[in-house]
């Protein structure tokens, strides 16, 4: 099989190229302040290639924050349902495979039963390309949860560096084939590997707990005084869940003049306090703990019994983000660390 | 089925009756004659009704699935979407996106015994579900009470069928009010005819016969569902037979937007009716 190569300035062209096309929506890193952020560019956008990992993932491009799922008019008659904008193609450059691991994940929870077709049709539309790991910190963990710094998984396209200046492009899925002989003109250097280019293997990053035993921890142990322990801190902010990969809760309004309206599907979190508040008062989740302990539940137990998989790629973004000192690493590793105890 | 999963049905109102001061039933037409057409559902199962520019909301199908022109739902006001709900008129469009969840087993479970219903307030909303398609079955089961309660003597909801189903031969009703909901001061303008005491006392009361293979249905604000429940043991109901719809918050109620789940029990899929024995399994958090 062919090899492909794509430097720097040539990504950084083509996607400008790519974000000058009013059909088209591009995703890449961009830096605000000290961090670096997946956001959407248009043709003038500055791209940001060195950085660690973003502080949001690319959940932000597929499944955004705002998005409307209806349209209407009010008219004197009676109401008239409106047409939507088309899903257009897009691009997402600029994830890690803990990224990019997450679509299959979302992609059950879109698919259970009822389509949404706004998430459905995006990943159909959509080039993942994601960048291979050179570095990690202290709150990595894909290889706890089967992935790796070099996985594939969720990606069209995934990058793996091979000098100080560009990577060679590994061919994942056919929309991935497709899209760079399209653009074949900005894959076509060859780079010679250089030495000494920093490369994660698998085994950098050791596996620090077994999510299965975590799990039926989980099963048996709602009422465990540890859950308030490591959680009674979080300040309820939900930035964990906004930065997450996996998290996909959302809320639906209206917003509307008299003439007309539109219903929009919003990002909401599952630490907020109102978010489980019934119209008559009661919560069944009012305290901090017991949101946090539906968050790391939801992923560790809940959702494997649903779609068999785990929740949580392992990306570290939540506890990075979080200046409340929750840390997910820690929790689960506790868990872990309990669940071994009760096994003895 | 329209491609979008959010897209409601267009629904005229045809008939608002005001049940209590706070609380509408609608009855609802779809406005387009094919989807009418080919729409059904089950008792117990739910839906989102919305109002155009203030948002959508939770309610269950209060009418019974064995009448098949019309679905009707009972709200009471609460907030922005019910507010909203209940300012409008005959001849004006709301939205239905449904019908979402699962349904009382009726065929499997419920043919052939005695059914017992229990609801206080405006749970007997989704009871009055079973009840009719109960009532519109009748020879396909045993004895049928009612016990209903509400505070007062106002907040009883369908009051022209309580009336209804006591005048029934194959019903047994017993309604009651809380101690002091009887007066005039709580706008009864009637003479009493019915019980006064809180619903579990009243059902403890009752004639009714509880035994292993009876069936009860529950619906009705926690603090009723906390009492009943020894007194329906008490009576010899059994756990397994003994069922309530769960009324966690929802948005999507398709299973999308994380936010009904008790546990790894979805109320919006796996719900919202559940018996009692699988309840007692779910970590309490409804
Ligand atoms: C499966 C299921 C079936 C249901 N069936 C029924 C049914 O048949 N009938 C029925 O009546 N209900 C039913 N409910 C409950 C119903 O969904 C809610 O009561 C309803 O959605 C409230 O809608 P709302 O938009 O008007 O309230 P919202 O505007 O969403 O109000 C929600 C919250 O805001 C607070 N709030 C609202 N307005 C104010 C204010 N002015 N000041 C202070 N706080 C305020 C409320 O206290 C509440 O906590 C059901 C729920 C479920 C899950
Ligand atoms: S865990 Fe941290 S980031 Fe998440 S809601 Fe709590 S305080 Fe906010
Ligand atoms: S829960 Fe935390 S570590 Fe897991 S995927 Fe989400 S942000 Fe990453
Ligand atoms: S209501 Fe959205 S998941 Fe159940």
């Amino acid at each position: 099989m062919a090899e492909y190569y794509i430097t720097q300035s040539k990504m950084t062209a083509l996607l400008k190229e790519l974000a000058s096309d009013s059909g088209m929506e591009v995703f890449g890193p961009v830096k605000k302040g000290n961090d670096v952020f997946i956001s959407k560019m248009d043709g003038k956008t500055e791209l940001c290639l060195d950085y660690f990992i973003s502080v949001n993932s690319i959940k932000e491009a597929i499944f955004p924050r705002f998005e409307p799922i209806l349209k209407y008019k009010l008219r004197s008659e009676g109401v008239e349902l409106a047409e939507l904008p088309p899903i257009k193609p897009l691009v997402v450059f600029g994830g890690h495979p803990c990224d990019a691991a997450s679509i299959p994940l979302m992609k059950d929870l879109f698919s259970w039963d009822y389509k949404d077709h706004f998430y459905l049709q995006r990943l159909e539309k959509v080039v993942i390309i994601t960048l291979a790991c050179v570095e990690k910190d202290e709150n990595c963990f894909c290889t706890s949860l089967g992935g790796s710094p070099h996985g594939e998984t969720g990606s069209d396209i995934l990058l793996e560096r091979v000098s100080k200046d560009g990577w060679q492009a590994k061919i994942v899925s056919e929309k991935g084939k497709k899209f760079i002989e399209t653009h074949l003109d900005f894959f076509r250097d060859t780079i010679t590997p250089e030495k000494g280019i920093p490369k994660l293997q698998d085994k950098d990053i050791p596996v620090m707990f077994q999510s299965d035993r975590v799990k039926k921890w989980i099963e048996k142990n709602f009422d465990h005084p540890l859950w308030e322990e490591v959680a009674s801190n979080c300040w309820s902010c939900a930035a964990c869940t906004y930065v997450c990969p996996t998290c996909h809760c959302f809320d639906i309004t209206d917003d509307a003049t008299m003439w007309e309206g539109v219903r929009t599907k919003n990002w909401d979190a599952c630490t907020l306090p109102f978010f489980t508040k019934h119209a008559s008062g009661h919560n069944p989740r009012s305290q901090s703990y017991e949101r946090y302990r539906q968050r790391i539940s939801h992923k560790y137990s809940y959702y494997i019994d649903l779609f068999n998989h785990v929740s949580c790629t392992g990306c570290g973004r939540c506890s990075r983000v979080c200046k409340a000192g929750v840390n997910i690493l820690d929790i689960v590793k506790r868990i872990d660390e309990e669940s071994k105890k009760g096994e003895k | 089925m329209p491609e979008n999963i959010y897209e409601p049905y267009l629904m005229e109102i045809t008939e608002i009756l005001q049940e209590t001061p706070d609380t509408q039933t609608f009855r609802l037409a779809f406005k387009d004659p094919s989807v009418k057409e080919k729409f059904s559902f089950k008792a117990g199962q739910f839906g989102l009704y919305s109002a155009f520019g203030a948002g959508e909301s939770t309610f269950c199908i209060a009418s019974s699935p064995t009448r098949k022109d019309y679905i009707e739902c009972t709200f009471r006001t609460t907030g922005r979407v019910t507010s909203e709900l209940a300012n409008m008129n005959v001849g004006d469009t709301i939205g239905f996106r449904g019908p979402y969840g699962n349904s009382f087993p009726l065929e499997e479970k419920f043919y052939g015994k005695n059914i017992t219903f229990v609801a206080g307030g405006i749970g007997l909303a989704p009871v009055r579900c079973v009840i009719w398609n109960v009532l519109d079955l009748r020879d396909k089961f045993k004895d049928v009470h009612i016990v209903y309660g509400a505070r007062t003597y106002t907040d009883l909801t369908y009051k022209h069928e309580l009336k209804e189903w006591e005048e029934r031969k194959d019903v047994h009703l017993v309604k009651t009010v809380d101690p002091g909901g009887d007066t005039p001061e709580c706008g009864c303008t009637v003479k009493w005819n019915g019980c006064v005491g809180f619903v579990p006392t009243v059902l403890e009361q009752s004639t009714i016969k509880g035994g292993k293979d009876d069936i009860a249905v529950v619906c009705g604000p926690p603090i009723m569902i906390k009492f009943t429940l020894p007194v329906l043991e008490k009576m010899g109901f059994v756990p397994e037979n003994i069922y309530t719809t769960l009324e966690n918050k929802m948005k999507c109620g398709l299973g999308k937007c994380g936010r009904c789940n008790v546990g790894n029990f979805y109320v919006c899929k796996h719900g919202p009716v559940i018996s009692y024995a699988d309840l007692s399994k779910l970590p309490q958090e409804y």
